[in-house]
């Protein structure tokens, strides 16, 4: 019954990943889009200060808030 | 190779769910002690009723009269408390309700003048989301908690249907009415928060993957866990994981002919 991976699984498998990666991609690419073309933001869907919560949120000095 | 892997497989595919559900078990206990020291006695008295009702659940016959059973205890539970705590959006959460309301009147430049939209911009999504409710609705808090608790009984009955297809029934009966009367995932509702939205956008899409077979369902999950995505930022990490199970799951399961294989 077992068997090993033949290479048209591979393909399968990684076409599944593929599909849903871009879809995903896609949709959020989108909404990014559609927010910039409302005139709600200037900016990309997404995050502009990434070292925010681990590098800036655990620095005691900064006490945990936030623009100090 | 692969063999060898099969053949450990289900030994630590059940090591890993024993660790897993005793771990978060005793997270729970750990966290009920540092709460309050006094209710801490009654977590004993909670475990005896959970575990006593987890087996009375098991005997009903109809899956659908449990399922319908389930639901109406989970929105009941919801609905109480969401009219029962009146909560008031502080902090963050009023920051998204201000902007939820600017853009339901369309100034679109205050939106643009407050820094915490600036920096991080991917909170803009849930604000959206308020606003529809909020033009389809009125402008009312209570409307968002309403639909958080709708959302999350949605939740209860795709943690039913996951399990149900992954593991068995009666896995499916137990998590779904852990679920339901899990205290986090009853007081969330009364919050403004994307969490909750969120998670059932990300739980439909991986729903979607335990129950469809091709290409194309796997858009429509992709699509759901981008919802998801621009709610609250974690669907990336859900996208990971997935890819993730569907390598180990070629690698380690040799997919059955008729077996659904993810």
């Amino acid at each position: 019954m077992r068997r090993n991976i033949e290479p048209i699984d591979i393909v399968l498998m990684l076409s599944k990943i593929a599909v849903l990666v871009l879809s995903f991609n896609l949709t959020v690419q989108l909404f990014s889009y559609s927010l910039k073309a409302a005139d709600i933001t200037d900016y990309s869907f997404g995050n502009r200060n990434v070292y925010w919560k681990f590098v800036l949120g655990l620095n005691s000095s900064t006490n945990g808030g936030i623009f100090q | 190779m692969f063999r060898i892997f099969s053949g450990i497989n289900k030994k630590v595919q059940t090591l890993f769910f024993v660790l897993f559900g005793v771990i978060f078990f005793l997270l729970a206990v750990v966290n009920a002690k540092r709460i309050d020291g006094n209710y801490y006695n009654y977590a004993i008295l909670y475990l005896v009723a959970v575990i006593f009702f987890s087996y009375l659940i098991l005997k009903i016959k109809n899956k659908w009269l449990f399922l319908i059973g389930l639901s109406v205890l989970a929105m009941a539970l919801r609905s109480v408390w969401i009219f029962f705590a009146d909560t008031q959006p502080v902090s963050d959460f009023s920051l998204l309700n201000k902007a939820a309301n600017l853009i339901l009147e369309g100034k679109y430049s205050e939106v643009k003048a407050i820094d915490y939209f600036n920096v991080w911009v991917y909170q803009l999504g849930f604000s959206v989301y308020c606003a529809v409710l909020y033009v389809v609705f009125g402008s009312n808090i209570l409307v968002v908690k309403i639909f958080n608790a709708i959302l999350s009984t949605g939740i209860v009955m795709i943690v039913y249907f996951i399990t149900a297809k992954i593991f068995n029934e009666k896995a499916a009966r137990i998590s779904s009415f852990l679920y339901a009367i899990y205290l986090q995932s009853v007081i969330f509702n009364s919050l403004l928060t994307n969490q909750i939205i969120s998670a059932f956008f990300i739980y439909l899409g991986i729903l979607i993957i335990a129950y469809g077979k091709g290409w194309f369902w796997y858009l429509l999950s992709g699509i759901s866990i981008a919802v998801g995505h621009i709610m609250r930022p974690e669907g990336s990490f859900a996208l990971y994981m997935i890819a993730i199970s569907i390598v180990a799951y070629n690698i380690l399961n040799s997919p059955k002919k008729g077996k659904c294989s993810v």
